[in-house]
């Protein structure tokens, strides 16, 4: 079968781009893999492909790029042009333009492919509208339905039905899916993203290491970790904190630390392109988020053998941790629940060495075999005729 | 060869330990090759073929890679799981004397490799404490080793213009525990001071290089202390410089960007 995935930005460091590239290289081992990119910013992709899987773009954006003829003048024309056919509340809208429109309409009108997958909302709407009825349109959600502005909500509501399935990442999700979308329209999976197959390092526990990761804004709630960590230090000055990742609250949270007292405990870390390796080398994983769409960081925490303390937001972390096996939930932005929570793993020694068992056995059902499978099982009954009438 | 080591380390006394979870294949062998210039030592598995020790002191400094030797004549890394990193076997590995120094490092994809490298004595910061009047540091004596019996001072010697600033330390075991204080900086013409711990003959540098965070300077920042000795307010702050030494920096009050 021939499986077509269509990203926005393929060539960016991103978490959608990473699980796509994931599945795809996964999928490629039994089929036809391509993935296409709206966009095209450098000459290779800063997030590893393996070689098995094509990569192309509708519309390359690198300096000196020229569009050939017949098409240079339109593209010069419709390239400052705003888009029409991507919603304004599109998160992303800024990076569509006109010309993207016209070239993603000729990319869907004639995918030439089995099964088209879309990767945002912007992009499963315009399949819905426009890819042909013969290839398999599959809509995939990475962020909660719940960020979305109402004008994008209404979109939605109208168009997934023409979607021959909508996959997201959790179940909580799917209900909220499946409550907006018209019964017996477009069915809703949960299939959660994969875990790449390969060696993990697995932490000796035996660092006095809290270790957070993710992009440094409001969403992820360092401020309250760092609030948590006061707490903490307060009681074992031994042991540190350190948050892994960049973003506009980076020096915020830095002098919040040094306000608070906490320049020998806690370090504002850059990214790395080694995280698992750093990961490794703590002993819990904190995940302060103030809300998930799913909660990649847990399962490279767990398959690095790192138990978790999380807030206990909507989606993401209660579907992956079990409270007491291979984590600690807590109220949500609730940083003297967490605070608690953290010194209890920090001083039971046996209990974080048995949560730590238990999450490297919990990261087994992301691995990405197992989510390839979930795959393969939903595409082969969405190609088994009769179809349903998406009105495609 | 896929076997993945789940212990890959060298220990205080310079021997590097790899264990497998199950035995190796038989006949597998595993050598040491040194990546600059190609020379390889052999590195024996033990009779259960489950693990080998070899001593690592006196290596070339660079990059030692372990790897498996095929029958012909082809290399494989070793992949491992351990990540190759504790901060308390570092610190005891750096507390006896030494010139030259090993230490595992995982690569981000998995192999496990060994850092030789030339150390001399320096003093390894883990706290500091810049409050009430002084900047208390806390830490150890690295590649020196314990100096019964020699008196310890904290040394901070002004970047330009040749003044200094010393306090007292105490030197137990290899940990330190040094003050200065802050009124000395601030009675002398605003200065960037790099900081020593003397001990005995040792010079001994400060800094942080053992915890796997380099680049301190962007992760961390320390409150300043203001202290008007002369009448003139300045404004004390110990930093991490580029190379991650420790170091105090002293200016007119206003004047230091806060």
């Amino acid at each position: 079968m021939k499986i077509t995935f269509l990203l926005l930005e393929a060539f960016s460091i991103d978490g959608t781009v990473r699980c796509t590239f994931t599945l795809a290289d996964e999928l490629s081992r039994r089929h036809d893999v391509e993935v296409v990119s709206v966009l095209r910013d450098r000459d290779k992709p800063v997030l590893p492909l393996s070689d098995r899987v094509r990569l192309r773009s509708l519309v390359d954006l690198r300096p000196g790029a020229a569009v050939p003829w017949p098409h240079t003048a339109r593209a010069e024309r419709l390239m400052p042009e705003p888009s029409a056919m991507v919603h304004p509340e599109e998160r992303s809208f800024n990076k569509y333009s006109a010309w993207t429109d016209d070239r993603l309409t000729r990319f869907l009108r004639r995918p030439h492919t089995d099964v088209l997958v879309t990767t945002r909302a912007g992009l499963n709407l315009a399949a819905a509208r426009l890819a042909p009825r013969r290839v398999v349109v599959v809509g995939q959600e990475h962020l909660q339905l719940g960020i979305n502005e109402p004008g994008i909500l209404a979109e939605i509501k109208e168009w997934y039905p023409r979607l021959d399935a909508l996959t997201c990442l959790t179940a909580a999700d799917r209900a909220a899916y499946e409550e907006l979308l018209p019964a017996g329209t477009c069915p809703v999976r949960t299939i959660p993203n994969g875990l790449p197959a390969r060696v993990h390092p697995r932490s000796r526990q035996e660092n006095r290491v809290v270790v957070a990761a993710g992009r440094v804004v409001w969403i992820k709630g360092y401020d309250l970790l760092i609030d948590a960590f006061a707490k903490v230090a307060e009681k074992r000055p031994e042991w540190s904190l350190r948050i892994y990742g960049d973003g506009p609250r980076r020096e915020e949270l830095r002098r919040r630390a040094t306000r608070l007292g906490l320049y020998n405990n806690v370090l504002m870390m850059e990214p790395t392109d080694d995280m698992e390796g750093e990961l490794a080398k703590a002993s819990v994983l904190a995940v302060s988020s103030r809300a998930e769409s799913f909660g990649m960081t847990i399962i490279e925490g767990f398959a690095c053998g790192l138990p978790v303390v999380a807030f206990d937001c909507p989606c993401g972390p209660r579907e992956i941790v079990t409270d007491g096996r291979d984590g600690l939930l807590v109220p949500p932005e609730d940083s003297g629940a967490f605070a608690e929570a953290l010194l209890r793993m920090i001083d039971d020694v046996e209990l974080r060495r048995d949560m730590a068992v238990h999450a490297a056995a919990a990261a087994s059902r992301f691995d990405i075999a197992v989510v390839a499978e979930s795959w393969e099982r939903m595409l082969a009954e969405l190609q088994a005729r009769p179809r349903r009438h998406t009105g495609r | 060869m896929d076997a993945v080591a789940n212990h890959c380390r060298v220990g205080s006394d310079d021997r590097l330990r790899i264990r497998w979870p199950a035995p190796l294949p038989e006949g597998c062998r595993v050598a040491l090759r040194h990546r600059a210039s190609g020379e390889t030592r052999p590195a024996p598995v033990a009779g259960d073929r489950r693990s080998l020790e070899v001593d690592v002191a006196g290596l070339a400094t660079g990059t030692w890679e372990p790897v498996f030797e095929a029958g012909d004549g082809a290399v494989l890394p070793v992949p491992t799981d351990d990540p190759g990193f504790s901060l308390d076997e570092l610190r005891a590995y750096s507390g006896l004397p030494r010139e030259q120094a090993v230490r595992v490092v995982r690569t981000r994809k998995g192999h496990a490799r060994l850092r030789v490298r030339a150390v001399a004595p320096h003093a390894e910061v883990a706290a500091v404490h810049p409050r009430d009047g002084e900047i208390r540091v806390d830490g150890w004596l690295a590649y020196a080793g314990p100096r019964p019996g020699e008196t310890a001072r904290l040394v901070a010697a002004a970047r330009e213009g040749g003044g200094t600033v010393s306090g007292e330390a105490r030197l137990d075991g290899t940990a330190f525990h040094g003050r200065l204080p802050v009124e000395a900086f601030a009675a002398a013409e605003p200065a960037l001071w790099d900081l020593w711990l003397d001990v005995g003959d040792v010079h001994a540098r400060l800094g942080t290089w053992l915890d796997d965070a380099p680049g301190k300077r962007g992760k961390l920042s320390y409150p300043r202390q203001v202290a008007a000795p002369g009448g003139r307010e300045m404004a004390v702050r110990p930093y991490y410089t580029e190379r991650d030494q420790l170091a105090v920096s002293c200016r007119p009050a206003g004047d230091d960007g806060t």
